[in-house]
């Protein structure tokens, strides 16, 4: 199956919309051998009729099955009635034999921001349950679902984008096409392909880049994604269809590390007493060669809340590596978290293993950022070390989280992670939003953990940490119940 | 199944899975009935093992579980095995409210 995947016209904008590269993207489709065209919305600037009336024109000449969703500039103005009446439905559940593509709009009326509210995200839900079966499943939708790189300082846009890759996910939906940013990207995560198209005809693209389409080939071995840029240069990524499920040979165990947030060092009931003493015995037990704490070491950056931490850390003799969220550095945190802690980015190594802190909390604000040069400085530092594993962690999210809004994610979440998967590094850890959560973007393991011993969590597994198994071949990643003990897998992935 | 902490492990043979081995198969086909643990693993498993599609509800599962009289049940998708549901499993849905009830004191 051969698809053309198109995004962000912007059509009638006199001031975005380049016409030519429509009637060349057109030819392109009409001369090809395509078997579907998806468009992934915006086809207005501004939601107004005249560009209504250019936007249909211009898709009226597409001699191919086309499905269409509006994005954020069709939903201006009121605009998503007259996508209705000029391009089509919102929504849709397209059978097409084979394949499924279902089409959602993410829009919210004059607002950049989108979202699938509850009952529309049910009706996909049926709908994914429903098609559960077909060898090719195609969700459209016009927000990117993951942060994308070169957006500046915008985050994910989509509020309940967590629950979305959740779902993706758990559905095993095949490809994800999307628009929005204006920069085309591609990631595989845990074998969803995820494909933003970038823009084919606004003039707004981002960093001097020109526009792009992608077409996207997929059969039953492999899914290939060509992007497209029109000044003639083409980026191809392959992914395989099926990878390993079934594990036999694990080799030996090179290393266990004990990922653990939120441990609400404090004298109030936020800090789950219990619950840390249970979870201590039980580290014991496992003997892991190092321990991560993800920020949120204190509820508040008081002296008293420190010095309770302290009492409480005395009760652990493993190497542990600490790096602060938002909370640990206020009031006269940054001073308290310096005096005990020590440096704010962290590192450990042993043998093979390299473990690298990311301080991204700011001051006085829940929003967390890394920054150009720093990020530039990191880089080049993880790929200057030659270990053979290299872990980088950090309070903030990347990816976003399953039951959370996009609030924990990184401001600048889209380049990092861009960048620590061209790296190559390994694995990456966070510890936002109180929730488990683990799944692999490309060749990088990406893991949450969930409050290990605060009130504060979502998970109806209870209070919890992670361990995180290190073998010859594969990465094994479980949750563990801070107060009863018990494990449950998160995933397992191959070396 | 110490190394995971696990209860269960399927058997492959040439990367198919074609039986399964529960900690109640290792109490009762081996313990209790002299086996050494030289012996091949064929004589304690049970081959064909039970599979459910993925496509099944959690009462499917849970009729097949006090139906056989078994704890595990292997996951296939397009005949092929691709996970595992456990009685533990479908127990921890409630856990979280369990926790709350033992906490509080």
């Amino acid at each position: 199956m051969k698809i053309f995947h198109f995004s962000d016209m912007h059509a009638g904008s006199k001031k975005h919309f380049r016409e030519e590269n429509m009637r060349h993207i057109t030819k392109e489709i009409n001369q090809g051998d395509y078997d579907l065209v998806i468009f992934s919305g915006d086809a207005t600037n501004e939601g107004q009729r005249h560009e209504y009336e250019k936007a249909s024109e211009m898709l009226d000449k597409i001699e191919v099955p086309l499905i269409c969703i509006p994005g954020n500039h069709d939903a201006r103005s009121g605009g998503i009635k007259l996508f209705e009446e000029y391009i089509g439905p919102q929504n849709g559940v397209h059978d097409l034999g084979e394949a499924v593509v279902i089409a959602v709009n993410s829009a919210v009326g004059d607002s950049n921001d989108g979202r699938v509210g509850r009952v529309k995200f049910n009706l996909l839900k049926e709908a994914l349950n429903e098609h559960s079966e077909k060898p090719v499943k195609i969700l459209a939708i016009h927000h990117h679902i993951l942060p994308i790189p070169m957006s500046g300082r915008e985050r994910n846009v989509l509020a309940n984008a967590g629950d979305l890759l959740d779902l993706i996910q758990k559905a095993d939906v095949d490809l994800v096409v999307s628009g929005h940013r204006h920069y085309p990207n591609v990631y595989d995560v845990d074998d969803t392909v995820f494909i933003n198209a970038g823009t084919a005809s606004s003039k707004k693209t981002r960093y001097g880049d020109v526009n792009s389409y992608c077409v996207i080939d997929i059969d039953e071995t492999k899914k290939k994604v060509t992007t497209k840029r029109l000044n003639g240069k083409n980026t191809v990524s392959n992914f395989p269809r099926k990878t390993k499920k079934v594990f036999s040979d694990f080799g030996s165990r090179e290393f266990r590390a004990i990922q653990m947030s939120n441990t609400f060092f404090s004298d109030s009931d936020s800090f789950l007493e219990r619950h840390w003493n249970q979870a201590v015995k039980t580290i014991d037990s496992l003997d892991p060669n190092l321990l991560v704490h993800c920020g949120g070491i204190v509820k508040e950056g008081l002296p008293g809340n420190y010095d309770n931490a302290i009492r409480q850390l005395n009760k652990i003799d493993y190497p542990m590596v600490f790096t602060p969220a938002a909370r640990d550095i206020n009031y006269m945190g940054y001073h308290l978290f310096n005096r005990h802690f020590g440096e704010l980015d962290q590192e450990f190594e042993q043998d093979e293993f390299f473990f690298q802190g990311l301080s991204t909390p700011q001051y006085d604000s829940s929003i967390g950022v890394m920054g150009d040069t720093e990020r530039e400085a990191l880089i080049q530092k993880m790929d200057d070390i030659s270990y053979d594993f290299r872990c980088v962690f950090l309070h903030h999210n990347i990816v976003p989280i399953p039951h959370s809004r996009e609030k924990g994610l990184l401001e600048d979440a889209g380049d990092l992670l861009r960048e620590l998967v061209d790296s190559d590094i390994d694995l990456a850890l966070t510890g936002t939003s109180y929730h488990p959560f683990a799944t692999r973007v490309d060749g990088m393991v990406v893991v949450n953990v969930n409050s290990i011993s605060s009130a504060y969590q979502r998970s109806r597994f209870g209070n919890s940490f992670n361990l995180i198994d290190i073998y010859q071949k594969s990465i094994v990643v479980s949750e563990v119940s801070s107060f009863w003990g018990k494990r449950r897998l998160l995933g397992i992935w191959e070396r | 199944m110490v190394e995971f902490d696990i209860s269960s492990l399927g058997i492959l043979d040439d990367e198919k899975v074609v039986g399964i081995v529960t900690d109640s198969d290792l109490k009762k086909r081996a313990l209790s009935a002299g086996k050494s643990p030289d012996d091949s693993i064929k004589d304690i498993m049970t081959s064909p093992p039970i599979t459910v599609d993925v496509n099944s509800t959690i009462e499917t599962v849970l009729d097949i579980m006090t139906r056989d009289q078994i704890k595990h049940v292997l996951v296939s998708e397009r005949g092929e095995v691709i996970g595992i549901t456990t009685l533990k499993d479908l127990k921890n849905l409630d856990l979280q409210e369990l926790e709350t009830l033992i906490a509080r004191d």
